[in-house]
């Protein structure tokens, strides 16, 4: 895993900072009214997203050939999601920046880059060979960064009415189900590919599980009966531990599988 | 000029490896790397039961992964349709290792950056046939002709497309002990 390890920090850190600015539609649906983002806020988006560039950058191989990212936007979603991760941060920057005056027009280009970049950050993933990466694991990114989101903003907002906490129960919500139809899907791809790590995928059960209760059951425990700021670092841990089952149980088409599969369904017969 | 693609002959295949061995050599290949590899399927999973071999290394596929996904445009598709790696252009982020169904393309730890088999470029410009061609004592593998006499097949057990690239890569079926009838009988069984 330790190839993965600045893949799950950029998708993490990634995660959580487009998630501030990707849940505010939503929260527009749910209260009624444009909740004007504090500077806090604003500047968590940026600091965010550049820690997760950052740490991308110990993926690399080259990594000062990281602009070459830029001629391939309309064809590789790579290359996109490189794109749309520097538009947010810098529609983010500019509103902190511009805070004072006029950051309207900065704010809805981060929020729209936001949700772009949540919704392409599953597509990277829908790849062919890919088995475990498909189905309800697109949606995962969009759906736990507003979970963050909506928690971040519950424990440094004030002027976030109670409808605000409904949105956080409803996403939560959606979380277990996605991550229940996730679960179905490594299930059912392990039998046809192969876990690229093999001990991780034994473990699969008591890893999503351990998920589910670190990221939805704690959070919700904790923001019904402890503390706003409790449920924040457990949806937090949540999203670093829903990160690193995304690549520990990655399962892919391997002809070797196959070949496997076909022996086993021989011996069958 | 002929379009770069390999077919494995699976009656004449023996699995001895050579190819693998001339590919690291002629490659230059550290020790923990191999561009091409062995396969082999046993229809009875016991020893001597019917079994067939085949070498698979990069099928230069029509409709590339590799290509498709890379986001620095480091893979190239010549004239001969051979789906190559500019290495000046790979970042090493290893999302066509991903992209690929095949495990085509591998990161090399020395360098940082991704190989893969290139149908041996430097050789077909000089006329010469690629290295583990030139090396298979039993002709099981060589280039395709698709002028042929017409028995290449693309569909083998144990071998398919889940991401629609279009393997350029052709099989001749066995004949005599490992029985064509077996394995068409096996494929119908499959498809059900």
């Amino acid at each position: 895993m330790r190839e993965d390890n600045p893949l799950i920090l950029f998708t993490s850190l990634a995660q959580m900072g487009a998630g501030i600015a990707a849940v505010h539609p939503l929260l527009w649906l749910v209260t009624g009214k444009f909740i004007w983002p504090g500077w806090i806020e604003v500047a968590a988006v940026a600091l965010l997203l550049l820690a997760g560039m950052v740490s991308s950058l110990a993926h690399l191989g080259r990594k000062k050939r990281m602009l070459f990212v830029l001629f391939r936007i309309n064809k590789s979603p790579l290359s996109l999601e490189l794109l749309m991760v520097g538009i947010t941060f810098a529609a983010a920057l500019a509103t902190f920046l511009r805070y004072r005056t006029v950051p309207f027009f900065a704010w809805r280009v981060t929020i729209v880059a936001a949700l772009m970049l949540l919704l392409v950050m599953g597509l990277v993933y829908r790849l062919g060979g890919q088995l475990s990466w498909k189905g309800a694991a697109v949606m995962t990114p969009l759906i736990t960064g507003m979970l963050w989101g909506s928690v971040f903003l519950l424990v440094v907002e004030n002027a976030v009415s109670d409808n605000a906490g409904l949105l956080v129960y409803l996403l939560i919500t959606i979380d277990v189900l996605l991550t229940t139809v996730r679960w179905r899907t490594i299930e059912h791809s392990g039998r046809y590919g192969r876990p690229r790590f093999t001990a991780a995928f034994e473990d699969r059960r008591k890893l999503i599980i351990t998920r589910l209760i670190v990221t939805d059951l704690l959070t919700l425990v904790a923001l019904l009966l402890i503390d706003p700021v409790v449920a924040l670092i457990t949806v937090t841990a949540g999203v670093f531990m829903d990160r690193y089952i995304f690549y520990a149980l990655e399962v892919v088409h391997t002809t070797e599988a196959e070949i496997s599969r076909v022996e086993s369904f021989i011996s069958d017969l | 000029m002929k379009r770069a693609g390999f077919l494995i002959d699976l009656g004449r295949c023996v699995g001895c490896g050579s190819c693998v061995l001339a590919c690291r050599i002629e490659n230059s290949l550290p020790i923990k790397l191999s561009w091409r590899r062995v396969l082999t399927l046993n229809l009875d999973r016991k020893p001597g039961g019917p079994t067939y071999h085949f070498s698979v290394a990069c099928h230069h596929c029509e409709n590339p992964a590799c290509f498709q996904a890379c986001p620095s445009g480091a893979y190239e598709i010549g004239e001969n349709g051979a789906v190559t790696l500019n290495d000046s252009r790979c970042l090493g982020c290893r999302y066509c290792e991903m992209a690929c169904p095949f495990g085509a393309p591998v990161y090399n730890d020395n360098t940082g950056l991704m190989s893969k088999c290139d149908f041996c470029s430097d050789r077909t410009r000089r006329g010469e046939r690629p290295a583990c061609i030139e090396a298979c004592p039993t002709e099981a593998l060589s280039e395709i002709d698709e002028n042929g006499d017409g028995s290449m097949i693309v569909e083998i057990p144990g071998f398919i497309d889940p991401a629609g690239c279009k393997p350029f890569l052709r099989f001749i079926e066995p004949r005599g002990r490992v029985r064509i009838e077996g394995l068409q009988r096996l494929r119908e069984v499959l498809r059900r």
